[in-house]
């Protein structure tokens, strides 16, 4: 019946010598060699080189010479020189910097306000599934539904403009005023949600004991949104900022269905333009020009943001 | 600085009551502690007190003027929050200024005031530092020192000091209370450690399942706990309970149990007479109020069987075995009885207890 025995505790503990391990054991962590990691990576990285840095490469070589079927020229920089002289190419830009201003400031104020009214209510799970549709859509699938929208016989929205007076007769798209303004809403629509998902991840992680700290240290609603909401969002937000200004470059799927760059070329963006050299016209060369600069200009905006990031976080030591 | 009164406080989270009709004075200048259990209620009367948290009823008041509906930015309350709270962006200096710019305060004051501050808790070394940067010791600091800034009504610590090692928060327990009275400033100061509440509160008020149990000073708490609960939860090691019968042996009224048979004093006599005479009882004594040796002393002592002894340095915890339950003994270091050997246990029955079995109210 003794669950426990007395252990009995000797005078002296007899000393054993602890033997020496020949054979290392195996160790789960031990650093392998660098090689070895690289033939691990190969086949991904042999696939990454085909499908990505050859083209960039290619890219490369075709904005240095002219290019035609089964006919590819050197031309001395040709490509590049002939640009800043070429207005519909420092158009592009202007047009671009406007649309991606526009939709940015919108999306940002508007997702932004959608994530802080959404925050905590009772309602906030089945709202956001339903917010997050336009965002499921293809675009191109979007620029149609709003293309029928726009439509100056059946449009609903073109209907519903024309009857409070707001729009003349000419439609919506058709208007070189308003094609622009027509794309923003577009994409507005779309990307909002985007916005308003990442904001409100971020505002789940806004500690509660800061924003009550603030409260009784005697900020006013407002204040402690700024001096404790926002600076715990900003790492959110530049995120948010970065992945929406290079779709804005990429993307251009509604604008070719919705206007395809006109009416003339007020919608004609830089990326639209882009497409529009090397797809209709077939000035490969060219084309292939304006997208490297496309592409660096992306990557310094890109890194400028990061760095800002990089400043927003506080130091770690 | 302000008297803060609680009149008939309810919390309730839903049909839950948080807080159960507490009622409270806490004179201005005055240094009280809520203590209790994780759960009793005690952060949801400060929440209360500083406006995070909705009064369900009742009202509370700072000098007579109710607050209820008062936003916290307007009720003039500094509180020091348990896990810090200091801003992650902004430095020590700017932490600390935060209450004072928010407050529209000039520069120059601002500059002065939170000189002065850091000098009093010795962090100005530390102004231009961030939070991250700090060890737990001075983030509790900074934390402070945001606190008292400013000449707030009142100092609200939730918890502070219950993240810092042992030997810091010994360390700190003193500095605090020297602060508050230096400053003369009301506190309110909510902890679960029985011994913070004990070494530094003027006022404790003991908490449990959202009711007030007792309010007194720590002597009064300590030496006239009202009922089990409160004598079980306060002091450590904590009190020894042990059901006896209650019998009358030539006049006088005998704690009666299969160890021992201990005569009560006059006065308990009287108090037990109120109460329920004859009836089962659950006897209290700390373990300081034994003493415990291996000869027998007298007829009227206990006897019991060592389970353990545990040295602390300064002096040594007995475990005894009675027949039924076991009981803590503190003793000196000179105490020489091995385990298993068989021991003789005084009262001073100036200083044990006697609770009602039923609803665990004390008869003294």
């Amino acid at each position: 019946m003794d669950l426990f025995r007395v252990r009995q505790f000797p005078d002296s503990v007899e000393s054993r010598p602890v033997p020496m391990s020949v054979t290392e054991p195996a160790s789960l962590n031990k650093p392998r060699s660098k090689s070895f990691y690289f033939w691990l990576m190969a086949p991904a990285i042999l696939v990454l080189a085909f499908i990505s840095i050859y083209p960039f490469f290619w890219m490369i070589y075709m904005s240095l010479h002219d290019v035609d079927i089964g006919h590819v020229e050197w031309n001395n920089f040709a490509n590049f020189i002939k640009l800043p002289s070429d207005t519909r190419f420092l158009m592009g830009w202007v047009l671009l910097a406007q649309y991606s201003a526009m939709c940015l400031t919108l999306q940002i104020v508007i997702g932004v306000f959608l994530a802080l009214a959404l925050n905590g209510t009772r309602l906030e799970k089945i709202l956001v599934t339903t917010l997050l549709m336009p965002m499921m859509m293809a675009p191109l699938v979007a620029g149609m539904v709003w293309y029928f929208l726009y439509n100056g016989t059946f449009g609903w929205y073109h209907w519903l403009l024309q009857s409070l007076g707001i729009l003349g007769p000419k439609s919506i798209l058709a208007s070189s005023n308003t094609a622009m303004i027509g794309l923003v809403l577009v994409d507005v629509w779309q990307w909002t949600p985007l916005i308003t998902l990442i904001t409100l991840a971020g505002l789940k992680r806004v500690p509660q004991d800061q924003l009550e700290a603030n409260m009784v240290d005697g900020a006013s609603p407002f204040r402690n949104f700024v001096s404790v909401t926002l600076p715990n969002l900003y790492p959110v937000l530049l995120i948010a900022i970065m992945l929406r200004f290079m779709d804005n470059f990429r993307f251009i799927d509604s604008i070719l269905v919705l206007t395809g760059g006109g009416p003339g070329n007020a919608t004609k963006i830089l990326p639209v333009y882009l497409f529009e050299v090397s797809f209709k016209f077939f000035k490969l060369g060219r084309g292939a020009a304006i997208a490297l600069i496309l592409l660096v200009v992306t990557i310094i905006l890109g890194k400028l943001l990061v760095r800002v990031f990089d400043r927003q976080q506080p130091s770690k030591v | 600085m302000a008297k803060v009164s609680f009149r008939n406080v309810w919390k309730k989270y839903g049909d839950m009551p948080a807080v159960k009709d507490l009622n409270i004075e806490c004179p201005d200048g005055s240094f009280l502690s809520v203590l209790g259990p994780s759960g009793c209620g005690k952060s949801s009367t400060m929440r209360m007190v500083a406006g995070l948290e909705h009064i369900t009823s009742g009202q509370i008041l700072f000098d007579e003027r109710p607050i209820n509906g008062l936003a916290p930015k307007d009720r003039d309350v500094a509180m020091v929050f348990e896990n810090y709270a200091l801003y992650p962006h902004k430095s020590v200096y700017e932490n600390m200024a935060n209450p004072l710019k928010l407050r529209g305060q000039d520069a120059s004051v601002i500059k002065e005031r939170v000189t002065a501050a850091a000098k009093l808790l010795e962090i100005n070394h530390l102004l231009e530092r961030r939070p991250q940067e700090l060890s737990g010791g001075q983030k509790q600091r900074v934390a402070i020192g945001r606190a008292i800034v400013r000449e707030p009504n009142l100092f609200l610590f939730d918890e502070p000091i219950a993240h810092l090692d042992a030997k810091l928060r010994a360390h700190m327990r003193g500095e605090i209370k020297h602060l508050q009275r230096t400053l003369g400033t009301t506190m309110i100061y909510v902890t679960h450690d029985q011994l913070e509440a004990m070494s530094m509160a003027d006022t404790i008020a003991v908490m449990h399942d959202g009711e007030l149990q007792q309010l007194g000073t720590p002597r009064e708490v300590y030496n006239h706990p009202v009922n089990a609960w409160v004598a079980g939860f306060v002091g450590e090691p904590a009190m020894n309970f042990v059901d006896v019968g209650v019998e009358d042996r030539a006049g006088r009224a005998h704690f009666i149990h299969q160890n021992f048979a201990v005569p009560v004093t006059e006065e308990q006599q009287r108090r037990l007479s109120d109460g329920s005479r004859g009836s089962a009882l659950r006897m209290g004594v700390r373990p300081d109020a034994l003493s415990i040796s291996m000869t027998k002393p007298s007829d009227s002592c206990i006897t019991g069987k060592i389970f353990v002894t545990e040295l602390l340095g300064g002096d040594m915890i007995v475990d005894v075995d009675l027949d039924d339950c076991r009981i803590r003994v503190k003793t000196s270091t000179e105490f020489s009885g091995e385990e298993g050997q068989t021991c003789y246990m005084t009262v001073n029955t100036n200083k044990w207890h006697a609770f009602s079995k039923e609803n665990g109210k004390a008869f003294f």
